[in-house]
């Protein structure tokens, strides 16, 4: 008779079911990202989905010799659609490609205490923009619709929907003029994730409603962007309207929903998390105020990955049992 | 107010079988009772024994045949020692013993003491005799914890024990109380079972030493988990209630205490739950004590290709081997189930349900050792991982290194 070990039950719970929650989360991001820019968009996540889980599954059977179903990594999808997230609807198809190559470097390079060193999506999209800029950050305005299938875009059809996105504004110092609403439903032009605010914050309740996220690591992110941008707002608005603008930004919405609750790239303990948060939040804002950029908040958030596991450590919770003598 | 302890889970499957009244059951082919290393033979091998004839004895403890058969000496199966008696259908034969003539005021500490040494009681709960908890209590004991939560979430003799036996639960305690010099006794179950509440109340009615104590459905519920809820206590890892001045039986030490002094028998039965997918008739039975597995699974209706006994809990349970052993308080069937292990995805489930606090998945960063000095081995971690990641198996292979 085959008797195995305790646990004998297990709760229901799996990896799949963890992905499934995020693919849920995600879905609105998605519709509104399809209204606003095309069916391209399902393109472009479908080929940073397909190649990321593509790339990711040799690594995982010959480099790390998973076995079974653990081979394959539903999360390796979701990061790669989250990766299509931070581009514009316009990068021609091969880009997709490379960032999905960048997702699965990432997402397997763990070398601090067996942790994550960096986030998969953001430090695919960091490198895409250290790489490729300009194709990067070639915004188009909303309703321009380009052919799905198309690998890229021809360059007077792209220069004649170029527009700068408000975090391209806020980047020179200047606010955002077609206001916060604007910028809250995401009617806005940007990268194809990060203009749906209102679809942001639909993934964000479903994430916690669903224990993938964590409320107040993404309050403590965006609290010290709103206090500072209140208290340090620029000559040419009213303070409040700088805040919204600030706030509104999806680049900073789209980081704080779904970089901070990554949960293998944040700390595991509530208190480090929201010290993550809070130090993110505070440092992105003032890169953007005065050093300038927009891409600060993915070197932030990537410089935080890395000491991730020392805050994990600096504030795990005292054990309730005393330490055996 | 319903109490709680840090951590644990809640398996979705809550009991199916409070609602079965206990069986009694009689019939078995052979009892198996463990003998530990001190053990010595008090009766002849191949020798016919009557229910209650002294066979050996585990130390100072006696031990009697739970059946009338032949005393076959100490086997071993599996690796374990057992005193093994076989049924000869000489059925109902049983020793006289005479009860306790004296009232409980006349009682002192140590008389009790000798007569729960005398009919070899064993606590259920941590499978010492109770003699020596009573031996260590005496003096430094000052509240008794009758604990009727269950082992696991399947399990319900003790919600049937306390609806069925509340009599004799309570006039347990209350020689409990007289025994150890504790000033209140403590009547601990899971919220949900208000017939147990209502039955203990109905005689424990003195409310300067009786208090009843409502629990949160969720498990393991061990010494730490309970000294937590009750008292927000903190064990350390290998300190014991009794430790911190409080006395935790099982219902089941209490009613064989009561039963003893009133009728004189030793402690000869057990009480369990059989439960599971493995087994066509899922029961609450009264059994003699060291039945064989084979006979439970008999009565039960046979056990299912497959599957195999665990006790007491789904998430920290042991296989158990040969017989029903003294802490044993539900046979659960399970099936063995290949998990295989993918990478931890930091989700933070084992954290929330580790009762001490702790972060599990952190032996992936080879800090097993320290965990390992924390880690009361309750098995909610490795339940809950998404990711099956053996943790516990991780922090005691550590732990070795």
């Amino acid at each position: 008779m085959k008797i195995t070990r305790a646990p004998f039950v297990h709760t229901d719970k799996t990896v799949f079911s963890h992905a499934a929650e995020w693919l849920v989360a995600i879905v609105p991001v998605i519709i509104w990202a399809v209204f606003m820019f095309g069916a391209r968009v399902i393109t472009i996540c479908a080929v940073t989905a397909l190649f990321s889980i593509g790339f990711d599954y040799p690594v995982r059977r010959f480099i790390l010799k998973r076995v079974g179903i653990s081979r394959f990594d539903p999360m390796t999808g979701i990061y790669g659609v989250l990766t299509a997230f931070m581009m514009p609807v316009s990068v021609p198809l091969w880009i997709p490609i490379v960032g999905a190559l960048f997702v699965v470097v990432a997402k397997n390079i763990r070398v601090i205490r067996a942790k994550r060193l960096f986030n998969p999506f953001v430090f695919s999209a960091s490198m895409l923009h250290l790489c490729f800029s300009p194709i990067m950050t070639a915004f188009t305005r909303p309703f321009a619709y380009f052919n799905a299938f198309s690998f890229s875009i021809d360059d007077k059809l792209m220069e004649s929907y170029r527009v700068i996105s408000p975090l391209q504004y806020m980047a020179d110092g200047s606010v955002y003029e077609d206001g916060v609403f604007a910028q809250l439903y995401g009617f806005a032009s940007g990268n194809i994730g990060e203009i749906a605010v209102t679809a942001m914050i639909i993934s964000v309740i479903w994430l916690c409603a669903r224990k993938q996220g964590d409320f107040k690591s993404v309050v403590a992110f965006l609290l010290p962007i709103l206090l500072l941008s209140l208290a340090l707002p620029t000559d040419d608005a009213e303070s409040e309207y700088y805040a919204y603008s600030i706030l509104l930004s999806g680049g900073i919405c789209f980081l704080s929903v779904f970089a901070m609750n990554e949960r293998q790239t944040v700390p595991l303990t509530q208190s480090g998390r929201i010290i993550f948060g809070a130090v993110g939040g505070t440092a992105t804002f003032l890169l953007h105020r005065y050093v300038g950029g927009f891409e600060w908040g993915y070197a932030v958030i990537l410089v935080l990955n890395v000491i991730s596991p020392f805050l994990e450590m600096a504030t795990r919770p005292k054990a309730l049992s005393a330490k055996e003598s | 107010m319903i109490l709680e302890f840090p951590g644990g889970a809640r398996p979705s499957d809550r009991t199916r079988l409070g609602k079965k009244e206990i069986e009694y059951i009689n019939n078995c082919t052979a009892t198996c009772i463990k003998a530990e290393p001190d053990r010595e033979l008090a009766c002849e091998i191949n020798r016919q024994v009557k229910r209650g004839t002294l066979i050996g004895r585990n130390g100072e403890t006696p031990v009697y045949s739970p059946i009338a058969g032949i005393f076959r000496g100490v086997m071993t199966l599996e690796g374990i020692e057992f005193f093994v008696v076989t049924a000869d259908g000489s059925e109902g034969e049983e020793v006289i013993f005479s009860p306790e003539s004296r009232s409980l005021n006349e009682l002192s500490p140590e008389d009790i003491k000798e007569s729960a040494k005398k009919f070899g009681i064993i606590d259920t709960r941590s499978g010492i005799p109770l003699w020596k908890l009573l031996e260590k209590a005496c003096g430094s004991c000052n509240r008794v914890v009758i604990d009727g939560t269950e082992t696991d979430s399947l399990s319900a003799i003790n919600y049937r024990l306390s609806i069925e036996q509340a009599k004799a639960i309570v006039g347990g305690a209350k020689i409990l109380l007289k025994a150890s010099g504790a000033i209140k006794c403590v009547y601990a179950a899971e919220y949900y079972r208000s017939a147990a509440f209502n039955a203990i109340a109905e005689y424990a009615t003195d409310e300067k030493i009786f208090a009843l104590a409502q629990l949160d459905e969720k498990y393991p519920y061990g010494d730490f988990a309970l000294m937590y809820a009750l008292y927000v206590k903190k064990l350390n890892k290998n300190q014991t209630a009794l430790d911190e001045g409080v006395l935790i039986v099982s219902p089941e030490t209490a009613i064989a205490l009561y039963n003893s002094m009133i009728s004189g028998m030793p402690q000869l039965d057990r009480y369990i739950t059989v439960c599971g997918d493995g087994i066509k008739n899922g029961a609450n039975l009264c059994v003699p004590r060291g039945i064989t597995l084979r006979d439970i699974a008999n009565t039960c209706g046979g056990l299912e290709e497959g599957y195999f006994f665990a006790e007491d809990s789904l998430f920290s349970g042991q296989p158990v081997y040969g017989a029903v052993y003294d802490t044993t308080h539900s046979l659960i069937t399970v099936d063995p189930i290949e998990r295989i292990p993918t990478d931890c995805i930091a989700c933070g489930e084992c954290a929330e349900v580790c009762p001490v606090k702790l972060l599990p998945s952190e032996v992936l960063a080879g800090d097993g050792r320290r965990l390992f000095g924390h880690c009361i081995g309750c098995g909610a971690c490795e339940y809950i991982c998404p990711s099956n990641i053996p943790l516990l198996k991780l922090i005691n292979k550590e732990a070795k290194k």
